[in-house]
């Protein structure tokens, strides 16, 4: 196959040609006479029908629905892109924001694992001693939502607490799984546990003031004013009971590494131990349970100790096993 | 060849995305842009692609053509920018001057062993390697000029440099072919 092409020299060449001699401008001219029977290869390509078909074909998918116009205006398809992008943006900054929002509203959580104790200062400034196997969780900054602030400072309590709260215009509020303790700045302890026996919120004030309110009737309040007082939420019943103990001390010796029950029955007692010293106790059938008891210990109380103790005033026998121990009711005579 | 006048129009009715004359235009202008896309890429199927996608590309920038200048050279230097960006993004440099030499050898050997046979099939063989062996620049003014019916200018267009160069170019090409021509067979420019 040759190559014909433009069979003269453009004007240009010509004149540059013409420049040189007669035989020089003859010879160049011949040269690109003789250009005109070069080789040109086929190509092995497509045809030129089957090549239109496929351009076709492109075109349609590069222009997605508006192909089927065919005369579709690329500047408003791109504007639509625009759009489409923009509002796609939005919906991505928006998903964003919630994201970020919700992550914000995940409340705090902090937990004091069996046989730990721990301290917390909360934005406000109060302080919090968590005793072993409890929860405190509350919000950022108290807040329901960022940037609004909070009209009061709530914490979820369960398990048992110390707090030494900050006096602030913002009541100071500790909800229970059955009761709501508010105050105003001040100092106490907040016990609070769903067990089926000697279950409930039990609050003994150090210094200040407190109201206890049961959640199940919110009319019925108890104010704790002195130090010493204790308001008891019971689990079974509405009632608020209150009583007093001398020392508070005593009452809060976990707080100094001690041990101390004041009332309460034996299986709230050995649930208390369980936790506290990350043990586990198994009592077989014969214990009453359900029989009240006031102990106290120093900071020297160990799991040993208290066992021991305990079955010598139920009269019961113990025995020690991996994890803990076994609690075995009295043996008959023989 | 159809003048400037003919693809003048036909730009304006692709400009107003008239779907015959731009299969006219395909149809026109094809085969020139696959022997020239030919001419940097190593094979015959990647000219095709590149091609296709010119016009694809063409298709899509129809309404923002300007029927005042020259579509025909518009179209070379897009097939051209394709063809550069083709090699970049290959990184087929390399490989294209090794075809490019390897072709160009082949033929100057053939010439070799067929001295003193001028039949009209070697001669236009030997053009052909002739012309591979010109450097790029040259070969490409060369080739527009010789057999894509493109004015200096157009070609100036295409390849962004001055038109003067272009003849220069063009010029420079003619006497290393001149020289070919004249040890192969001086009768042939006797003539």
């Amino acid at each position: 196959m040759k190559r014909e092409g433009r069979k003269f020299m453009p004007p240009p060449l010509q004149a540059q040609v013409g420049g040189q001699s007669l035989e020089t401008q003859r010879q160049m001219e011949r040269v690109w006479e003789v250009l005109g029977q070069a080789q040109s290869g086929d190509l092995k390509v497509p045809d030129t029908d089957a090549a239109w078909e496929d351009l076709q074909q492109r075109i349609q998918v590069t222009q997605g629905k508006a192909g089927l116009g065919y005369v579709a205006d690329r500047r408003a398809s791109r504007g639509t892109r625009r759009v489409r992008f923009g509002l796609s943006a939005t919906v991505m900054l928006a998903a964003c924001v919630l994201f970020g929002l919700w992550l914000w509203r995940q409340p705090i959580e902090v937990t004091a694992p069996h046989g730990a104790q721990t301290s917390i200062t909360l934005p406000d400034g109060s302080q919090v001693a968590l005793n072993s196997g409890s929860q405190l969780v509350y919000r950022r900054g108290f807040r329901e939502w960022p940037l609004i602030s909070a009209h009061r400072r709530t914490v979820t309590l369960e398990g048992e607490a110390f707090f030494e709260v900050v006096r602030s215009a913002q009541p100071f509020v500790v909800e229970t799984f059955n009761a709501r303790v508010e105050v105003l700045g001040t100092q106490f302890n907040v016990w609070a546990r769903p067990e089926p026996v000697g279950g409930g919120t039990r609050v003994v004030l150090a210094s200040g003031k407190v109201r206890i309110t049961d959640r199940a009737s919110p009319t019925s309040t108890l104010m704790l004013e002195e130090a010493g007082a204790v308001g008891h939420v019971r689990r079974a019943t509405a009632e608020i009971i209150s009583s007093h103990v001398e020392e508070v001390d005593r009452a809060l010796a976990w707080r100094e590494q001690g041990f101390s029950a004041v009332d309460q029955p034996l299986a709230s007692v050995l649930a208390e131990v369980e936790r506290r010293f990350d043990i586990s106790i198994e009592v077989e059938a014969g214990i009453a349970l359900t029989e009240s008891m006031t102990l106290f210990y120093g900071p020297e109380a160990t799991a040993a100790v208290i066992i021991h103790d305990l079955c010598l005033a139920q009269g019961c026998q113990y025995r020690k096993v991996s994890r803990g121990y076994v609690l075995i009711p009295p043996q008959a005579e023989l | 060849m159809h003048s400037g006048g003919a693809l003048e129009e036909l730009c304006q009715r692709l400009k107003a995305s008239d779907r015959g004359a731009f299969e006219q235009l395909f149809r026109l202008l094809r085969e020139g842009l696959l022997r020239y896309v030919r001419s940097f890429v190593a094979s015959d199927a990647v000219a095709h692609d590149l091609v296709q996608d010119v016009f694809v590309d063409l298709w899509c920038l129809r309404e923002r053509l300007d029927p005042s200048q020259p579509l025909k050279a518009y179209v070379y230097r897009m097939a051209r920018n394709r063809a550069y960006r083709y090699l970049r993004d290959e990184r087929a440099h390399a490989e294209k001057h090794a075809w490019l030499r390897r072709e160009a050898s082949a033929t100057s050997l053939e010439v070799e062993t067929q001295v003193g046979q001028l039949d009209e099939a070697a001669l236009a063989r030997r053009l052909h390697g002739w012309i591979l062996a010109l450097p790029a620049r040259q070969r490409e003014a060369l080739l527009l000029s010789r057999y894509h019916d493109l004015s200096h200018q157009e070609i100036a267009d295409i390849m962004s440099i001055s038109p003067r160069t272009v003849n220069n170019h063009i010029m420079r090409a003619l006497e290393h072919l001149h020289d070919h021509v004249q040890a192969f067979e001086p009768a042939l420019l006797a003539s």
